[in-house]
C-alpha cells in the first residue's frame, strides 16, 4: 500500500538526519541545498539512501525542480504511485 | 544474456599508429573488441563492439549529412555515459563535423544555472546541432530556446531522419578532431581545438611510452566523457589501442563508488584512473566486510591526475585495499590538460606514488628547490609534491621566468610546452588564444612547477599564486591552515590576493560558515586572522559568506578566479567597505 505524503516526509527527514554532521530542525519546507549546508557529495549519498530505502530511481529531468523535502516527497510519492 | 566485449586476441596490437580517429576506428572493427556499459546497479546494459560502432555510426553520419549543415559544422553532444555519446561523436567524424561535448549535469533544484551553462557553451561554439540523451533532452531543448540552430533533440529524432545519398568523407589528419571545454571556465567557456594530428600523436605517446599498453590491457572508468580524462582516457584511447573498455557513470560512481571495485575485480580491468578525490571518496564509503569480495591484483595501472597531489588519500585507499589484492606501486601520478589532448607526462610505471618534501621559505622566497630529508622535516617548514614523471617524448619542456627566460632544474617557474600535442588554439578565441599561445608554438600551461631532467613537478596554478612583497604564497596552504579550524570544512575555502588601489597585493580568504551567532562570526574571523599571521607573517582579509557562496566548476572543484571575481563584487556593491579594509 501506498505510503501517505506525511509519512514519506517523515521517512525522508529520518534519512537526512543520518546524513547530516550535526543535529538541525528539518522540516517538509527546509531546502536541501542552502538550509543545511550540504555538500554535493552529500546530497548524492543522501538521495542513493533514499533510492534504496524506497526502491525507486529518480532522474536528473526530476531532480533539477526539487529543492525542498516536501518537493522530495512529492517526487517519491508519485513513482510510488506507478 | 547480454556478455561485455572479450580482450583483444584476434587484430596484431597498433596502438594509435593511425593518421586519424575514423582510421583508428576502422581498423579496431575488424575484431572483437568494444565498450560496455553498466548502470546504476553494476548490471551490463549495453555493448557496443568497435564493429558495431563502426556500421552505425556511418548510418547516422548520413543523416546527420542530410540536415545540410556545412563541413566543420559543430555539433553538441550531451555527453552522459551512454551509447549515443559514442555514436554520434564518430557520426560526426564519418560527416566531417566537429563533435563538442557537452556536461551531463547533476544538481539538485539546478535548472536554471545548467540550462544557462549549456546556452552559453552552444553558444560559444556556435553549434548548428545538438543532441542529448531523454533523461536531459528537456534542458537542451530551454537552453536551444534563444538559439538559431538547424537541429536539437533526442537521439531518436535523428534516428528517424532520411540518410542522405552521399559518399562519407571523415574528417582528415589536417582537421579538428573534437572541441574540448575545461572545466575550469564555466562563466565564459574556452572550447579547445584539437586537430586528429594533435589527438592521434597524444594517444601514441600515452599508449607506446605513458602506459606501455598490451593486447591484455583491459579500461575500466567512471569519469565524466566530457572531460578531457574521460574522452581522451576513456573513449579514445581504447579505441586507438583495440582494448575493451567498460563504463559506469559519474553518478553511479558517486552514489555507489564500491561498484567501480566490483566492475574492475570481475572484467579483470588492467587501467582505470580517478582524480584523488575518487580514490578518497572509495575509500571512506568501503565497509570492513567488502574488502576481500574484490581481487584487484589485475589494476596495474591506477593513474591519478589532478592540479596538486596529496599522498595521504592514497596511502588510505592502498591500506584498506591490501586484502582485495590492491597494489600501491599501481599508482602512477600524472600531468595533463585538455590544451595538450589529454597527457603529458606519467610517473614511471609500478613505483607508485612518488612525494618529495621540499624546504618550504626557500621556494616561497626564491623558488627555488631544496630537498629536505624526509625523517628530519618539520612539517611546518617543508611542503610536500608528488613527481608527475618524465614528459612524454612528442613534448619540449622548458621552465621561464616571467620574462621568459629558460630556469634550470630545481628552480621553479611557468611550465611551457611545445610539441604536436599542443592546441592548436581556443575555438574562435584569439584574445585567449593568444595569451596561452605564442607564436612559436610554446604553450604557457598556467601552471607552475619546476624540472629534474626530463621530470616535472607541477606545484601550482601560477594564475593562483599569492605574491606578497616578493614572497610567494601557495593559497592551498592558505586553506589547508583555515581547514584545520574546528567549525570550517574541507573545500568550503578559497584564498587568493587582488590588487589595491595603490597596486600592493591585499590577501582574502573567503570562507564558508554557517555560524550566524555574531559573537562567534567574530571570534572565527579573529582565530583565522590571528593563524594566518602566526603561520605565513601575512595580514589577510577574512570575508566570511554563508554556505554555498564559493562558486564550483563543472566536475565540483571551487574556481578561485571566479571566487576573486564574485568577491569583488560584493565590495563595491558596498564600497570602501570590504576593498579596503585589511580584517
Amino acid at each position: 500500500m501506498k505510503p501517505e505524503h506525511h509519512a514519506i516526509v517523515d521517512d525522508l527527514i529520518a534519512l537526512l538526519t543520518k546524513t547530516l554532521d550535526r543535529p538541525q530542525a528539518v522540516s517538509a519546507e527546509t531546502a536541501l541545498i542552502g538550509d543545511l549546508g550540504l555538500e554535493s557529495i552529500q546530497v548524492i549519498e543522501y538521495l542513493c539512501e533514499v533510492e534504496d530505502h524506497f526502491d525507486l530511481a529518480i532522474d536528473e529531468d526530476t531532480l533539477a525542480d526539487v529543492n525542498t523535502v516536501g518537493d522530495l516527497a512529492g517526487v517519491v510519492g508519485r513513482l510510488l504511485d506507478r | 544474456m547480454m556478455k561485455a566485449t572479450k580482450i583483444n586476441k584476434l587484430l596484431p596490437l597498433r596502438n594509435a599508429s593511425f593518421d586519424t580517429l575514423v582510421e583508428a576506428l576502422e581498423y579496431a572493427a575488424e575484431g572483437e573488441t568494444g565498450y560496455n556499459f553498466y548502470d546504476g546497479k553494476g548490471e551490463l546494459f549495453a555493448v557496443v563492439s568497435y564493429a558495431e560502432l563502426r556500421e552505425q555510426a556511418q548510418q547516422l553520419a548520413r543523416r546527420l549529412r542530410g540536415l545540410g549543415c556545412k563541413r566543420g559544422a559543430r555539433v553538441a553532444i550531451v555527453a552522459e555515459t551512454e551509447p549515443m555519446f559514442h555514436r554520434f561523436f564518430f557520426a560526426c567524424q564519418y560527416a566531417g563535423y566537429i563533435p563538442v561535448a557537452l556536461p551531463a549535469g547533476f544538481q539538485l533544484g539546478g535548472r536554471k544555472a545548467y540550462v544557462e551553462q549549456l546556452e552559453r557553451m552552444l553558444d560559444s561554439c556556435g553549434a548548428e546541432i545538438a543532441v542529448a540523451p531523454d533523461s536531459h533532452v528537456a534542458f537542451l531543448r530551454q537552453a536551444v530556446e534563444r538559439l538559431n540552430l538547424v537541429k536539437a533533440g533526442t537521439p531518436e529524432e535523428f534516428d528517424a531522419l532520411p540518410e542522405a545519398a552521399c559518399t562519407l568523407e571523415p574528417l582528415r589528419a589536417d582537421e579538428i578532431a573534437y572541441l574540448q571545454y575545461t572545466s575550469g571556465s564555466t562563466r565564459f567557456p574556452r572550447g579547445v581545438e584539437i586537430s586528429q594530428k594533435t589527438v592521434m600523436t597524444n594517444l601514441r605517446d600515452i599508449a607506446v611510452h605513458g602506459l606501455k599498453i598490451t593486447e591484455n590491457d583491459r579500461m575500466v572508468a567512471w569519469l565524466p566523457l566530457y572531460h578531457d580524462m574521460g574522452l581522451v582516457g576513456f573513449v579514445l584511447l581504447p579505441l586507438g589501442s583495440q582494448l575493451s573498455a567498460d563504463y559506469l557513470s559519474p553518478r553511479t560512481f558517486a552514489m555507489r563508488p564500491r561498484l567501480w571495485l566490483k566492475v574492475i575485480s570481475q572484467n579483470r580491468g588492467t587501467i582505470s584512473s580517478s582524480p584523488p578525490f575518487g580514490y578518497a571518496l572509495c575509500a571512506k564509503r568501503l565497509r570492513l566486510t567488502d574488502q576481500d569480495r574484490y581481487d584487484l591484483s589485475s589494476w596495474r595501472v591506477a593513474c591519478v591526475g589532478a592540479e596538486r597531489i596529496h599522498p595521504e588519500p592514497l596511502r588510505q585507499f592502498a591500506h584498506v585495499l591490501e586484502p582485495a589484492n590492491f597494489d600501491p606501486r599501481a599508482f602512477v601520478a600524472c600531468y595533463g590538460m585538455a590544451e595538450c589532448a589529454l597527457a603529458i607526462s606519467f610517473a614511471e610505471l609500478g613505483s607508485g606514488i612518488s612525494a618529495v618534501k621540499v624546504d618550504k621559505h626557500a621556494m616561497s622566497t626564491t623558488g627555488l628547490v631544496n630537498l629536505v630529508d624526509e625523517a628530519e622535516a618539520a612539517a611546518e617548514s617543508t611542503l610536500t609534491f608528488v613527481d608527475c614523471g618524465k614528459i612524454l617524448p612528442s613534448f619540449a619542456l622548458a621552465i621561464r621566468d616571467d620574462q621568459g627566460n629558460d630556469l634550470p632544474d630545481y628552480q621553479c617557474g611557468r611550465i611551457c610546452l611545445r610539441g604536436p600535442s599542443v592546441m592548436s588554439g581556443y575555438f574562435q578565441n584569439p584574445t585567449a588564444t593568444a595569451e596561452a599561445l605564442s607564436e612559436d608554438g610554446w604553450l604557457d600551461t598556467g601552471d607552475i612547477g619546476y624540472r629534474v631532467g626530463d621530470h616535472v613537478v607541477v606545484t601550482a596554478r601560477r594564475k593562483d599564486v599569492i605574491i606578497v612583497n616578493g614572497r610567494n604564497i601557495w593559497p592551498h596552504d592558505l586553506e589547508y591552515l583555515a581547514e584545520s579550524l574546528p567549525g570550517v570544512r574541507f573545500g568550503n575555502v578559497s584564498a587568493f590576493s587582488f590588487a589595491d588601489d595603490t597596486g600592493a597585493d591585499q590577501v582574502v580568504m573567503v570562507v564558508e560558515s554557517r555560524e550566524t551567532n555574531p559573537a562567534k562570526v567574530r571570534a572565527l574571523v579573529d582565530e583565522l586572522r590571528a593563524s594566518i599571521t602566526a603561520h605565513f607573517g601575512i595580514s589577510c582579509h577574512i570575508d566570511l559568506v554563508p554556505p554555498r557562496t564559493l562558486p564550483r566548476t563543472s566536475s565540483g572543484k571551487l574556481s578561485r578566479s571566479k571566487a576573486k571575481q564574485d568577491f569583488l563584487a560584493r565590495a563595491a556593491g558596498n564600497a570602501g567597505n570590504v576593498a579596503g579594509a585589511h580584517g
